[in-house]
């Protein structure tokens, strides 16, 4: 195959002037160059935590949302989410955990305010996360409706003395340093 | 729980549930990490 080079007029930059940046090289004339950029503008990441939640017997009970609200603005990563639960009594009850996608705004419950890993961010106030106790303790109904689950986890039984069994928290990786940025890379890894 | 729980747009959210009766004998703390972004 014939190689076609394809000249470019060397023009100063100005209004209206679109640049391709390149190199002069002086066996091969000039080649062009990119200066890779994040394809991503990422005005908000942080961290949130719920109020410490009591037990309530409900079946598909609300415990969290997390809700990027219309008008927002933004597109939501929801890079990890940590559970951790705790027994209060004995119980060698079945218990788990279920996450779904929703597409109607939860209500009541408790709003939590994220927290910002870079101080000069703000927080799109409409992403909204809830959760089900107003303070550590108090419960609070958080009102949403499940849908499909598409992750479910275990909670650790307790047979025997309370609160020797904690359900295991996986390892925080919350540093913006390890933030994987790109459109096919909704987390870091 | 996990990592990665994709994208959500505008008008799309991640409810976390306690599925069984059962979690009346327990207390549960839930937290997240979070990105707002736009492409």
């Amino acid at each position: 195959m014939t190689e076609r080079k394809v000249g470019v007029t060397d023009v100063a930059s100005g209004a209206g002037v679109a640049d391709i940046r390149t190199r002069e090289r002086s066996a091969t004339g000039c080649e062009q160059y990119l200066i890779p950029e994040i394809d991503r503008v990422v005005p908000f990441r942080g961290m949130v935590a719920s109020f410490r939640m009591p037990g309530v017997a409900t079946v598909n009970r609300p415990l969290m949302s997390i809700f990027n609200k219309t008008g927002s603005g933004v597109l939501l990563a929801v890079a990890t989410l940590v559970g951790i639960f705790e027994m209060t009594t004995n119980s060698s009850s079945t218990r788990t955990l279920g996450v779904s996608r929703i597409g109607t705004a939860p209500t009541d419950g408790t709003l939590n305010t994220p927290v910002e890993f870079d101080t000069a961010q703000t927080h799109n106030a409409n992403v909204e996360v809830r959760s089900a106790a107003s303070a550590d303790g108090t419960t609070t109904t958080l009102t949403a409706t499940p849908g499909t689950s598409g992750y479910r986890t275990y909670v650790q039984k307790s047979l025997s003395p309370i609160g020797q069994l904690v359900s295991p928290e996986y390892p925080w990786r919350a540093t913006s340093a390890s933030w994987v940025k790109g459109r096919a890379c909704s987390s870091w890894r | 729980m996990a990592r990665d729980f994709g994208v959500l747009g505008e008008g799309e959210g991640l409810l976390i549930v306690a599925v069984e009766a059962g979690s009346s004998v327990g207390q549960t703390l839930l937290q997240a990490v979070i990105e707002e972004y736009t492409l």
